[in-house]
């Protein structure tokens, strides 16, 4: 079809070409004589071209008058050749030198990689493709130093926290910038349901270069959103030439990483007992009070007790979730357009179900060069994603099967006899104990979904004036509808009594933005180049949404709002923000030798006070290419030598939309009339927070290019902090945003790569390792503390914990004991006894990544490490009430308890209530603060490459198979089932293991 | 070409003329709440702020639970069974396991005070409506505080004078700008000036109101005259607290009346109890607190009466414990109060009050609940709060009248009591001296049971707070019997005391 459609259009070329004089033919070659495809070939100073076919062989006709032939390839040096006499001109074209030009995307503009200043950490297209993660933020983690990227839970598609060289700000959102080929994407999540991450919407493999600009003065030309950094992201791109196909399909499995002992029915018995007869029970009452908790009958025989049965809840819970993924892109160009047309299908179901991620996507891009000096740039994104999601994202509901399966009383059958949920409301029977839901059937009969639809495009025209000046013009636009349905099932307990309850949400975010550039490029005198860049940009984002709920169903099949027979209640809100922004940068660099640039950028934004709307943000940056001096030019051993300084500033603007103003709010209600209240008091001065930052930076090649490494020392720190500060309750408010205090962070980024083999065996590894030290240098008003934040303290860093050291159990009476600030013991620690214990932000983190190769086959491994972070578990916490409540626990606590007096155990004796006698709750203190230290394999991939011959004879271009696995094997001494996650884990599915085998075929 | 050119130029004038318009685009006002300047110029906003302090009542820090529940977890007369954790620490009177209505109530009075300085300035109102609001408002003002410094300072009629620290803020003059409420370093009003604040508003609320005025949803003379009794008690004011309860009770087109022995139970099972004078109303279903923290959930997981073996619709977190149970008369329930089926059979005595107690749905055991509230108001956790209900005035009386040496009175209001609560009531013996006062004190218990009376009781005769289960002992002069003051409200505010202890 496509040759027949190639025919046809070369058929109406030449028709219209046929008084054209000559037709040349010819031969191109690479310099060993290969023939070398889809090279373009034109007519100097005409629109008239061609491409070499799979031989090299091309023809193209010349109008009269025209005497050159232009040549150029991808990778090849462009070539120029006078048409003499002869019809035939054979070719041979150089490789071109890619050190030398390789690019970096800097915002708003491509710039050699030689005349960075700055600290921009690049991923490659190749070190993320295939890779079964829905979430490109997902695939930067342990690949860029520096930067934190961890999971929030195990959620398909859910939140991820990424963090580039530390957190700065205490209220301000840490959230970095995302930009998608030019656009800014709103990061702000519309579901109350799930985490729908807002970067779900491109599929990885569409990526084609993701550039994080990690300091200050790299991001400082976004200006005011740049204070946590940028990820900028490229998608790939039509290249000249016949149609390329891409066709790439994978499926596996996903299952959890670990599960934890509990005890069996017989044990907790035991147990309960224990705890009653130590708060003070007889042991005759407490062992008709441990029946009554089981639902047995004060009657019940020792006998019948011994024979008791044992149900694992966990073990059913826990399933086997699955993925697959199908994917089909095709690309190619001819002179004037170019495009790349992808599409993709992606299901990633929990082990935990019903939560999953589904997502189909598509992404059209297609450049059009209108004439020589104008192009049009089109690209456009969508995707629509359905999420189920979990009864609960993670809290402490009894519903919740991720929370509850650990805790729920074994003695609960699971289901009848006939296949039914056992224990159902309605049903006479009762599952005893806390958790009294059957999560089975929660998991199966509730109805959470998601459907997150989204849009991300623009359009942009180049006019390049000048080979030296281009004006660009863009309008993009980021729309995002999110949709949730919470039906919960008249058949279970939460809905069980008002037969069914549903919530329905939609949520829409439109984000426009526009900018204008000039950009002028030109060297001087062969030694002097000057870049100079200036723009325009507008930004506005909304948000609208709108909920609605009702209850009473008369069945459990009809799940929607026009069933329901009582509404009970409405909501809805609209909210925006824009900014107006002009930029500069001025770019000089002398023989790319000496690198010297300056940015600066001017915000408004509507986020901030009448008193300071306005903010300028600079930066300067210089950088000395070592090796281009003449001394070091003949060094071999040296092949590169760069060193940078910058110094930039940046902007926090993530608060509310209206916190500058005064307001009364109007969401209170009494006796069915509405009631408006002081809200808010707002402050007239409230602008941004800004980071100012300098770095240090080396990078080095050496040993024939087979060891790269990059090092950066930066200190940076945020002034003007937004900080939402208390206010005396007596006030009626709580608290006012101010900018008040600053914070520092100081860290050291390594990046080393090696490439010690290079033949048929290659053997690439790339180590990377961060340290971060943060410290609040100040506070307000001379305060060592935040008054409504004691861990926030001058001269500790932030995410600190500052509470009451446990000091184990007494031996002789089995009692919880704690230090006061004294060292002394103490059963009932007051505020003075708190002191700052650890953070829940790592010392050194980073990634190794490996990757061997032989002949066709190559072996992927990519290990990622957190070390020094310290966090609370609430999982594990919640477990360890041994007894003290009606729910089940750990064995390793069951085991390790204090029983009698003289025992050296970690467990205190268990009690009834938790609390023992006149002493603080049971998990106060540091008791449940664990280190999450961990090293992990990432990703492991072995893939076979099938050889060129045995391809070419099957008409394609490559074929590849291979098996990958995710998280296959983690070190770690954390005590329930992750360490990776983002807030205190309480009932979040934790994160998985995904095995996947997929195959590849290009043609 | 050239068109080419023409084409870029007018792409770029209309770029140009589009950013200078985005400049206008910055000033993005709120659509969601109203500018401040404008929100209390209207008859109509006077009256949404007033829904609105009406509404901050309904919160789980106020009459939604706390008011009632933890004051009783801490009082002598409940058991917390830990069913869904709550409460355990209010019911084994840990410290900071206390009442925390500071927060929700200033923020009330804030907006009490605010509005009130801004009701003359409406144009587009009577100044009958006007007079009405002052009222209101002020009544309000008056329970706020009243709610505040009964729980964070002594009460005047019992003090540990070492520990006693004062009363708290009292703050007459609304904030409405940033830079004041940085500023403001508030400390402690004596205990005796806020009472007297309390009373003021009180008065000028029974002067300004009308006897129903809108019913018992909202304040009302027989409101403030209600609350101005109880006041009066705890200030120790005696003839006050009988002068009070008296126009009360003889006040003519007031709201709701006395129950008897026959319509006590249906009494409490509708949704406006006839006994109230003033409630906090959930008008609608949405605006109750759910299965977690609303008074029904909080007390019972029954969904109806009789309903054991029904589905658990609410925790059940807070039961009676065996000394209420006896004093109310009941028996037959196992010494650890939990039991499984078959479920011992309970006997009841004549006095109808008890009758409103039975057993729960089995989670972790059955126990005797409270039935108080069990979604009166036609759904689940649905149920309105009486804050003021009619037997008070007869016990306020009673009590009033026994410090002044009035014991037939006092005994012809018990007596008024027990015809209304106890079957076939035969009048004995009337008592006097201290075993009078402790007949009404356990009147008190009994009558408002689960109604958040009885720590307060204690606390302002400087009872001891005895319990067997959880074991407690807590002598009048320990420190936890008074909250801590929020922590941030004292740091760097040198003006600020906080309570002993803390």
């Amino acid at each position: 079809m496509m040759k027949r459609l190639v025919l046809v259009l070369s058929v109406i070329l030449f028709a219209s070409q046929l008084w054209a004089q000559k037709v040349i033919t010819g031969k191109v070659t690479d310099d060993k004589g290969a023939p070398l495809r889809d090279v373009s070939v034109t007519v100097k100073g005409t629109l008239t071209g061609t491409t070499t076919n799979a031989e090299g062989v091309y023809s193209i006709s010349v109008p009269a008058g025209r005497t050159v032939l232009v040549y150029s390839s991808v990778d090849m040096e462009p070539t120029e050749m006078n048409i003499g006499s002869s019809s035939t001109i054979n070719v041979s074209m150089r490789q071109a030198e890619k050190a030398l030009e390789e690019v970096v995307v800097t915002g708003y503009q491509t710039v050699r990689k030689k005349d960075v200043a700055s600290a921009i950490s690049r991923i490659g297209a190749s070190e993320i493709d295939n890779l079964a993660m829905p979430n490109f933020a997902q695939a930067m983690q342990g690949r860029a130093a520096g930067v934190i990227v961890s999971s929030a839970n195990g959620i398909p598609g859910g939140s991820l926290s990424v963090i580039i060289r530390g957190v700065g700000s205490i209220n301000a959102g840490t959230v970095p910038l995302y930009v998608v080929d030019g656009v800014q994407i709103n990061t702000s999540v519309g579901s109350i349901n799930t985490q729908n991450n807002p970067l779900n919407f491109l599929n990885t493999d569409d990526i084609e270069s993701i550039e994080i600009l990690k300091d200050a003065a790299a991001a400082s030309i976004y200006g005011a959103r740049a204070a946590n950094g940028v990820v900028l992201v490229t998608t790939k791109r039509g290249k000249q030439g016949k149609p390329k196909f891409n066709v790439s399909v994978y499926g596996g499995k996903t299952k959890e990483l670990g599960r934890i002992e509990v005890l069996t029915t017989q044990q907790w018995f035991e147990l309960r007992k224990e705890a009653l007869i130590n708060a003070g029970a007889t042991p005759a009452s407490a062992h008709t009070t441990a029946l009554s908790n089981l639902g047995l009958p004060s009657n019940t025989t020792q006998g019948k007790i011994d024979s008791l049965p044992t149900y694992d809840w966990q073990d059913a819970v826990f399933g086997q979730g699955d993925i697959f993924s199908a994917e089909a892109s095709i690309n190619g160009g001819s002179q004037n357009v170019s495009y790349y047309l992808s599409g993709s299908y992606q299901k990633f179901n929990a082990f935990i179900a019903p939560t999953n991620f589904q997502r189909g996507s598509l992404l059209s891009k297609v450049s059009f060069k209108i004439n020589p000096k104008v192009t049009l740039d089109n690209t456009l994104s969508i995707s629509t994603s359905g999420q189920n999601a979990p009864y609960s994202t993670g809290n402490t509901g009894f519903g919740n099967a991720a929370y509850a399966a650990g805790m729920m009383l074994p003695i609960n059958p699971i289901y009848n006899p006939d296949g039914t949920y056992y224990g159902m409301p309605g049903s006479g029977q009762a599952i005893v104990g806390t958790f009294n839901h059957n999560i089975m059937a929660i998991g199966e009969y509730v109805n959470y979904s998601t459907r997150t639809n989204q849009l991300v495009g623009n359009s942009a025209l180049t006019y390049k004036v000048t080979p030296e000046l281009t004006l660009r013009g863009m309008a993009g636009i980021d729309y995002r509808l999110t949709q949730d349905h919470r039906y919960q099932d008249p058949r279970v307990n939460d809905a069980f009594a008002v037969n069914g309850r549903l919530s329905d949400q939609s949520d829409w975010n439109t984000n426009f933005i526009t900018n204008a550039t000039v950009n002028y490029n030109k060297t001087f005198k062969e030694d002097h180049n000057i870049n100079l860049l200036g723009g325009i940009e507008y930004r506005r984002d909304q948000n609208q949404w709108f909920q609605a709920d009702g209850q009473g169903f008369p069945s459990y099949m009809l799940q929607y709002l026009n069933s329901a027979s009582t509404p009970t209640g409405v909501s809805g809100a609209w909210s925006a923000s824009a900014t107006f922004s002009q930029f500069a940068k001025v770019g000089y660099s002398f023989r790319s030798k000496y690198i010297f640039n300056y940015t600066a950028r001017r915000d408004a934004s509507s986020r901030f006070g009448l008193n300071n709307k306005y903010g300028i943000f600079q930066s300067a940056q210089v950088a000395w290419n070592a090796k281009e001096e003449s001394f070091l030019r003949n060094v071999s051993a040296i092949n590169d030598l760069k060193l940078r300084y910058s110094f930039g500033q940046a902007g926090n603007d993530q608060i509310g939309n209206v916190l500058y103003a005064q307001l009364y709010g109007a969401t209170r209600i009494y006796g069915n009339s509405s009631g408006i209240f002081p809200s808010q008091l707002g402050n007239p001065d409230l602008s941004w927070e800004t980071r100012e930052e300098h770095n240090v930076g080396l990078d080095l090649t050496v040993l024939e290019n087979r060891l790269t490494i990059t090092v950066d020392a930066y200190r940076k720190l945020n002034k003007d902090i937004l900080l939402s500060r208390a206010l005396y309750n007596t006030t009626g408010f709580s608290s006012i945003t101010q900018n008040l205090g600053k914070i520092e962070n100081k860290g050291l980024e390594l990046m080393v790569s090696i490439d010690p083999f290079k033949g048929a065996f290659k053997w690439r590894s790339s180590f990377n390792i961060a340290w971060q030290k943060n410290k609040v240098v100040e506070l307000y008003d001379g305060l060592e503390s935040l008054p409504s934040d004691a861990s926030i303290r001058v001269g500790y860093p932030l995410g600190s914990f500052f509470t009451s050291e446990w000091a184990g159990v007494n031996p002789a009476t089995g009692r919880g004991m704690w230090y006061d600030i004294n060292g002394n013991i103490t059963y009932n620690p007051t505020a003075a006894d708190r002191k700052i214990v650890g953070n829940i932000y790592p010392e050194y983190f980073g990634g190794w990544n490996n990757t061997f190769s032989y002949k066709g086959f190559s072996v992927d491994a990519m290990f990622q490490y957190e070390i020094g972070r310290v966090r609370q578990d609430g999982q594990y916490t919640q477990m360890m009430r041994m007894a003290g409540a009606t729910v089940n626990t750990l064995l390793s606590g069951y085991n390790d308890r204090w029983q009698n007096p003289g025992d050296i155990v970690a467990t205190p004796r268990t009690f009834n209530g938790l609390a023992d006698y006149n002493s603080v709750g049971w998990g106060s203190g540091t008791r449940y603060l664990f280190r999450t230290d961990y090293i992990r394999l990432k990703q492991l991939t072995v893939g076979y490459d099938l050889p060129a011959s045995k391809v070419k004879k099957l008409s394609l271009d490559g074929v590849r198979v291979y098996v990958q696995a995710i998280n296959l094997w983690t070190r770690s001494k954390w005590p329930s089932y992750d360490p990776e996650f983002t807030g205190d884990n309480f009932g979040i599915i934790p994160v998985s293991k995904n095995f996947t085998a997929g195959v590849q075929v290009r043609f | 070409m050239t068109k080419m050119r023409v084409k870029i130029l007018m792409l770029s004038v209309i770029a140009g003329v589009f950013a200078q318009s985005c400049k206008k685009q910055l000033d993005i006002p709120s659509r969601t709440s109203l500018d401040a300047d404008l929100a209390l110029r209207t008859k109509s906003g006077i009256e949404a702020s007033l829904n609105s302090v009406y509404s901050v009542l309904k919160s789980e820090r106020q009459y939604g639970r706390d008011m009632f529940s933890v004051p009783d977890a801490m009082a002598d007369i409940a058991f917390a069974n830990g069913r869904s954790s709550r409460l355990l620490g209010e019911n084994r009177n840990q410290s900071l396991s206390n009442m925390a209505n500071w927060t929700t109530s200033y923020g009330a009075i804030n907006e009490i005070n605010l509005t009130l300085a801004a009701i003359g300035g409406v144009g587009d109102a009577t100044d009958a409506e006007k007079l009405r609001w002052e009222g209101e408002f002020k009544f309000l003002r008056a329970l706020y505080y009243f709610d505040l410094v009964k729980n964070y300072a002594y009460i005047p009629t019992f003090t540990v004078p070492s520990q006693d620290k004062g009363g708290v803020v009292l703050t007459l003059q609304g904030f409405n700008s940033a830079a004041a409420a940085a500023e403001f370093r508030p400390s402690r009003a004596a205990t005796a000036d806020v009472y007297n604040q309390i009373m003021n508003d009180l008065y000028a609320a029974v002067g300004l109101l009308s006897n129903a005025n809108k019913g018992r949803n909202y304040a009302s003379k027989h409101a403030a005259l209600a609350l101005g009794s109880r006041v009066a008690l705890y200030q120790g004011n005696w003839q006050r607290a009988d002068s009070f309860a008296t126009a009360a009770i003889t006040l003519t087109g007031g709201i709701g009346t006395m129950t008897t022995t026959a319509n006590y139970i249906t009494g409490w099972r509708a949704a406006d109890h006839p006994e109230g004078i003033f409630q906090v109303w959930f008008a609608t279903l949405g605006e109750n607190l759910g299965v977690n923290t609303s008074l029904a959930a909080t007390h019972t997981t029954l969904a109806s009466p009789g309903a054991v073996g029904g589905v658990r619709t609410g925790q059940g977190d807070l039961v009676p414990n065996g000394f209420l149970l006896s004093q109310l008369g009941i028996a037959g329930y196992p010494v650890l109060l939990s039991a499984s089926a078959p479920l011992p059979a309970l006997t009841f005595s004549s006095d109808v009050r008890n009758r409103l107690f039975e057993w729960g749905v089995n989670a972790s055991g059955h126990y005797i609940e409270c039935t108080k509230w069990m979604g009166k108001n036609g759904s689940a956790n649905w149920d309105n709060t009486v804050v003021l209900r009619w037997p008070e005035l007869y016990l306020n009386r009673a009590e009033a009248r026994y410090h002044l040496s009035n014991e037939v009175g006092a005994n012809a209001d018990l007596t008024t009591i027990y015809t209304a609560r106890i079957v076939g009531y035969t009048p004995g013996a009337p008592l006097a001296g201290q075993p009078l006062l402790d007949e009404i004190l356990r009147q008190r218990m009994l009558e408002f049971a689960f109604e958040g009376h009885r720590f307060y009781d204690l606390k302002r005769y400087g009872l001891t707070i005895t319990k067997s289960n959880p074991t407690v002992t807590l002598p009048a002069n320990d420190f936890r019997l008074l909250p801590r003051i929020p922590v941030g409200e004292v740091d760097g505010n040198p003006n600020m005391v906080q309570n002993f202890g803390y």
